[in-house]
C-alpha cells in the first residue's frame, strides 16, 4: 500500500485545487500576519501623544476629585458587600496610570493561542475542500473505475488515498502552525525583547499546534471520506453546510442543550484543551415571574476528544462499508 | 464445444445481476454462461441492453454479482482477482481517466501504482501513436484520442488479456479500422481480446469466436464460421412473375416462406428443388433461385429477433 499512497500523494500534489488550496492558505496567513503585526507595534507618535494627553486629563480630574471618587466608590462597594461580601469594585487601583493608555507590549502566551486557532480553522476549512476534491473529482470523472481496473483490492485503494489525503492535510497544517509560532515569535523578539516568557509556555504551545495539526489531518478525511460516501464533491460540502446551518445552527439555537454535542464546541474545546458553553436555564420565581440566564457550562477537552473521535470513526467506518461493496460506475 | 480450464481466458456459469430501480428490479444478466477460448479475438455481442457491459464489470471486479461463478485464466474472481489483474487490460465504455491531468500524467500514475517503470509510458505512447500530444490535457483530446490513450494504458501491463467493451464508439472511420488493426494485432500475437459491440460488422471483419446474448443470456456461442453456418441453413431467394401467389402456394406447402422485397426467402429448406417442383405444379416458373449465404448480421438478428430488450425491462 506504500507505494499506492506515495502515488496518491503525487496527484494530489498535482491537483489544481491542492495548488489553489495552499495560496489560499498563503494569503489567509498572510492577512493573519498583517494582523499580528498590527496587534503587536508600538503606538505610532500621533497614538502616543493622543494617549498621553488622555492620561493628563484623566490625571488632573483624579488630583481634583480623586478622593471624593474614591470615597464614592468604597460606599457603592459597601453598600453591594451587603447582598455580596466578596464584592471589590476595584477602588483602590482607580488611579490612572500612563501604563493603562495606550497598548501593552505583546507577549507570546497573550497572542499566541488566538493566532493558533484562527490559522486551525483556516487551514482545516480548506484540507476539507481538498480532500473532498480529491475523491470526489476521481468518483465523478469515472477515473476511479479505471484505477480499479489497476488494482482491484479495494480497500488498499481507498487506504492509500486516505493516507495521502491526512498525510497532505498534516504537513500543511504543521508547515501553518510552525509560520504562526515564528512570526509571532519574532514580532514579540522586535517589539518587547525583554518579554518575561512563562515556564512551560513552549510545551504548551507545541501541544496546542499539535492539536491543530490533527485537526486540520481530521477535516482532509473526513472530506476525502464523505465525498467518495456520496460520489461527489459538491455534495460532500453541501451536507456539511447544510448540517452547519440546520443543526449547529437553527436547531442548537433553539435547543441549547445541544451545545455539548455540537461539532464547533467540540472543536474549540479539541484547540483549548477544554472550553465551555452557555446554557439558557429558565425558571419560575415564587412569585410567579418567568426568567432565563444564561449558565455556564464547562467541557473537558476528554469529552470533546470523544465526541470529535466517534464522528470521525463513524464517518469512516461507514465509508470502509459502503466503498467495499458499491458497484463502480 | 467442451473446453478445459486451461483453455479458456474467461469462463462464467449462472451469472446473475439485477439492479434496484424506482421501478423495482431489473435483470441486466440472467445466468450466462461464457466462454472465451485463450487466444484471438472473440467477439461478445448482444442489442444495447443485453448485459454485455454489465458481465465485463462483473468480471472486472466493478460490479458485484447476484449469483454465479466466474474465472480468468482459471483463477476464480473476484476472490482472485489480485493475483490476474496484471494479465487483463480492459477499456470499459468511455475512457476514464482525471481530465485535468496531461495522457502523459495520467499513464505515469498507472504505471506507479503497478510498480511499472516509467519508460513505459512512453513507449506506449508512441505506439499509439499519441507521442507528439502526450503531454496535453485529457480533457482537450479528441474521442479518439481518448480512445487510443486507453489502449495505451491497458498496453502498460503487458496483458494476455484485453477487453474492450464497445470500442469504437463515437470514433470516425479512420479511427474505427485503427483500433480494428489494433484488436486483430493483438489477436495475431496470441493475446486474447475480448470484444464487446452491437456493432456487427465490426465484429465480423476481426473477430475468430462470438457470444451471442440477449436478455443477459447466452443464444450462440462459437467460431464465427460455426455460428453462421449453424443459424443459416437452407435459405433461398426465389424470384417469380406472379409474387403474391408463389407466396400463397408455398404457405399451403407448409414452407416457411417470407416477402423480400420483389422476391421471397424460404426458410428451411432441405431440397430447392422442392420450391420449383411447388410452382410448376401451379404453372408458376421461377427466375431466380439462390441459396442465401447468411452473414454475422442475419444471424444476430435471427436470433435477437422481435426483443424488445429496453421494453423487456433489461438493463445495461
Amino acid at each position: 500500500m506504500r507505494r499506492l499512497a506515495a502515488v496518491e500523494l503525487r496527484r494530489l500534489r498535482a491537483r489544481r485545487l491542492t495548488v489553489i488550496g495552499l495560496l489560499g492558505i498563503l494569503v489567509g496567513l498572510a492577512f493573519m500576519g498583517y494582523g499580528m503585526w498590527d496587534q503587536a507595534r508600538p503606538l505610532t507618535a500621533s497614538q502616543r501623544q493622543a494617549a498621553t494627553a488622555a492620561y493628563n486629563q484623566a490625571r488632573q480630574d483624579w488630583l481634583a476629585h480623586g478622593d471624593q471618587m474614591r470615597a464614592d466608590c468604597l460606599a457603592g462597594q459597601a453598600d453591594a458587600r451587603k447582598t455580596d461580601p466578596k464584592a471589590d469594585f476595584g477602588c483602590d487601583t482607580m488611579e490612572p496610570r500612563l501604563e493603562n493608555y495606550g497598548k501593552p507590549r505583546p507577549r507570546l502566551h497573550d497572542l499566541v493561542p488566538g493566532g493558533l486557532e484562527g490559522a486551525a480553522y483556516l487551514v482545516a476549512f480548506v484540507a476539507f475542500v481538498v480532500g473532498a476534491g480529491f475523491t470526489g473529482a476521481e468518483v465523478a470523472s469515472g477515473a476511479l473505475g479505471t484505477w480499479l481496473t489497476f488494482e482491484p483490492r479495494r480497500l488498499r485503494v481507498l487506504g492509500s488515498k486516505l493516507v495521502a489525503v491526512v498525510s497532505g492535510s498534516a504537513v500543511t497544517g504543521a508547515v501553518a502552525a510552525g509560520l504562526v509560532l515564528t512570526t509571532w515569535w519574532l514580532l514579540v523578539q522586535h517589539y518587547n525583547p525583554a518579554a518575561h516568557t512563562p515556564g512551560g509556555l513552549w510545551s504548551t504551545l507545541a501541544g496546542q499546534a499539535g492539536r491543530a495539526v490533527a485537526l486540520t489531518a481530521a477535516a482532509g478525511l473526513a472530506g476525502a471520506a464523505l465525498s467518495l460516501l456520496l460520489r461527489h464533491t459538491a455534495a460532500a460540502l453541501g451536507v456539511v453546510i447544510g448540517y452547519l446551518v440546520v443543526v449547529e445552527g437553527l436547531l442548537a439555537n433553539r435547543f441549547s442543550s445541544l451545545k455539548p454535542w455540537l461539532l464547533q464546541t467540540n472543536v474549540l474545546g479539541w484547540l483549548r484543551h477544554g472550553t465551555s458553553y452557555g446554557l439558557d436555564v429558565c425558571t419560575v420565581a415564587p412569585d410567579g415571574s418567568y426568567g432565563c440566564q444564561t449558565v455556564q457550562r464547562a467541557i473537558s477537552f476528554g469529552h470533546s476528544s470523544l465526541v470529535l473521535a466517534l464522528v470521525l470513526a463513524a464517518a469512516l467506518a461507514l465509508t470502509v462499508v459502503v466503498f467495499r461493496r458499491r458497484d463502480v460506475a | 464445444m467442451a473446453w478445459t480450464q486451461a483453455e479458456l481466458a474467461i469462463s462464467t456459469r449462472g451469472l446473475r445481476k439485477t439492479y434496484r430501480t424506482r421501478k423495482g428490479r431489473r435483470v441486466a444478466v440472467e445466468g450466462l454462461d461464457l466462454d472465451v477460448p485463450v487466444g484471438g479475438v472473440h467477439g461478445f455481442l448482444g442489442p444495447n441492453g443485453s448485459g454485455k457491459t454489465t458481465s465485463i464489470r462483473m468480471l472486472l471486479g466493478l460490479v458485484r454479482a447476484d449469483a454465479g461463478s466466474m474465472t480468468v485464466f482459471g483463477h476464480p474472481v473476484p476472490e482472485r482477482l489480485p493475483e490476474v489483474i496484471g494479465r487483463v487490460g480492459a477499456i470499459v465504455e468511455q475512457p476514464k481517466f482525471f481530465p485535468a491531468f496531461s495522457g502523459r500524467r495520467n499513464l505515469e500514475l498507472l504505471a506507479d501504482a503497478i510498480g511499472t517503470p516509467r519508460a513505459a509510458v512512453a513507449e506506449v505512447l508512441e505506439e499509439t501513436g499519441l507521442g507528439e500530444r502526450g503531454n496535453d490535457r485529457f480533457r482537450s483530446y479528441s474521442l479518439g484520442m481518448k480512445q487510443r490513450l486507453a489502449v495505451a494504458a491497458t498496453l502498460l501491463k503487458k496483458p494476455d488479456l484485453l477487453i474492450f467493451d464497445e470500442p469504437t464508439n463515437g470514433l470516425d472511420p479512420a479511427g474505427i479500422r485503427e483500433i480494428r488493426d489494433t484488436m486483430r494485432g493483438l489477436g495475431e500475437r496470441g493475446r486474447t481480446v475480448l470484444v464487446s459491440s452491437h456493432i456487427l460488422a465490426e465484429v465480423e471483419q476481426v473477430a475468430d469466436s462470438v457470444s451471442i446474448i440477449g436478455h443477459g443470456r447466452l443464444l450462440a456461442s462459437g467460431p464465427v464460421a460455426e455460428v453462421i453456418g449453424g443459424q443459416s441453413a437452407g435459405v433461398v431467394r426465389v424470384g417469380v412473375d406472379d409474387r403474391d401467389l408463389a407466396h400463397r402456394v408455398l404457405l399451403e406447402g407448409g414452407l416457411a416462406v417470407r416477402p423480400d422485397g420483389p422476391d421471397l426467402l424460404v426458410e428451411g429448406l432441405g431440397d430447392p428443388a422442392e420450391v420449383t417442383r411447388r410452382l410448376a405444379h401451379h404453372g408458376l416458373f421461377v427466375n431466380q433461385l439462390v441459396t442465401v449465404g447468411a452473414d454475422l448480421e442475419s444471424v444476430f438478428l435471427s436470433l435477437t429477433s422481435g426483443e424488445d430488450l429496453r421494453a423487456a425491462g433489461v438493463a445495461r
